[in-house]
């Protein structure tokens, strides 16, 4: 990934102003992914908000360097989630029907269905995933920013992937094969 | 990777994750700008007064003392401040006529002015 955090900094220091719109972007790009990642460790949905909202205040206080912001940031957040989680142990078990994620067909049931899928993943899988699908990094920037071979973080997706397709079963099969079968009279009426 | 893989990507990410509210930073920037302006309106307002103030320094003596009797020209080398003792006693030792003037031009500022018409000392003499 290109982005580097030494583009926050001005040369004579910290720029907090830039520091601020550096962040902005950086929010803009992968708020709602983090606050989904959140809320893939059972926090509701104001709390995963709040969670990365506070990492990035945090941000701007401290000036922390960041050479991977993604993975840096999917990192923070998953520690903050779970220690939150910890400390609020009630509430998140009550967290049954938060919905984090959208789709612009899909029925309510099936966004829920695989939201439980994900959570089920083990936690370095569902990063990957998280890091992959909603971030939009390739397996190389994931390899190249969490330190990790490329074979490692291949293999991790790809044993992701089984896992989600053998939770989500037919409901993938069927909206897979809908789509084929509309694609395929798509052709044909073309 | 496999052809199975792609779809079950390509399915993912037709998922989007939920919007989020705006970064709070926004408004905390504002923040520090309006304080900023503010102080910066402040200090000028500040400067503004004093040097509007160092420039009409009579005007004001004009109103609060008996100094409006001195006659236009000769103008005071003291001033109220001025008349510590060391310095005094200085001037005493080294040019006593300048030390009675000094003297005197000071009493008519620190003292009440008998000269003036309705001056307290006036007043009381004619009772």
């Amino acid at each position: 990934m290109s982005y580097q955090w030494q583009e926050w900094r001005g040369p004579e220091g910290l720029d907090l102003n830039r520091q601020a719109e550096s962040l902005q972007a950086l929010y803009q790009r992968y708020g709602a992914a983090l606050t989904a990642y959140a809320c893939s460790y059972g926090l509701n949905f104001a709390s995963a908000e709040d969670v990365v909202q506070q990492l990035f205040l945090k941000l701007l206080r401290d000036g922390n360097e960041m050479q991977a912001p993604a993975a840096y940031l999917h990192r923070a957040v998953r520690n903050a989630a779970l220690n939150l989680k910890r400390t609020r142990a009630r509430e998140t078990e009550l967290q049954t029907g938060v919905v984090w994620l959208t789709h612009a067909a899909a029925e309510p049931a099936e966004i829920v269905a695989l939201q439980d899928a994900l959570r089920q993943l083990p936690e370095e899988q569902r990063e990957t995933v998280f890091l992959r699908v909603w971030s939009g990094m390739t397996l190389q920037e994931i390899a190249d920013t969490t330190d990790l071979p490329l074979n490692t973080v291949a293999s991790r997706y790809r044993y992701a992937l089984e896992k989600l397709r053998l939770q989500l079963g037919q409901r993938f099969e069927e909206r897979a094969g809908h789509e084929k079968r509309g694609a395929g009279t798509g052709e044909i009426s073309e | 990777m496999k052809k199975e893989e792609q779809e079950l990507e390509k399915y993912l990410s037709e998922f989007r994750p939920r919007p989020v509210r705006p970064l709070g930073i926004a408004n905390r920037t504002e923040r520090v700008w309006v304080g900023r302006l503010a102080a910066a309106a402040a200090v000028i307002l500040s400067i503004g007064i004093g040097f509007w103030y160092a420039g009409h320094p009579q005007k004001h003596e004009v109103k609060s003392g008996p100094i409006a009797a001195q006659p236009a020209g000769q103008k005071s080398e003291t001033s109220a401040a001025d008349l510590n003792s060391i310095r005094l006693t200085k001037l005493a030792l080294d040019d006593e006529k300048r030390f009675e003037t000094e003297l005197q031009v000071a009493s008519r500022r620190m003292l009440p002015d008998f000269r003036s018409p309705d001056s307290s000392l006036k007043v009381f003499a004619k009772e």
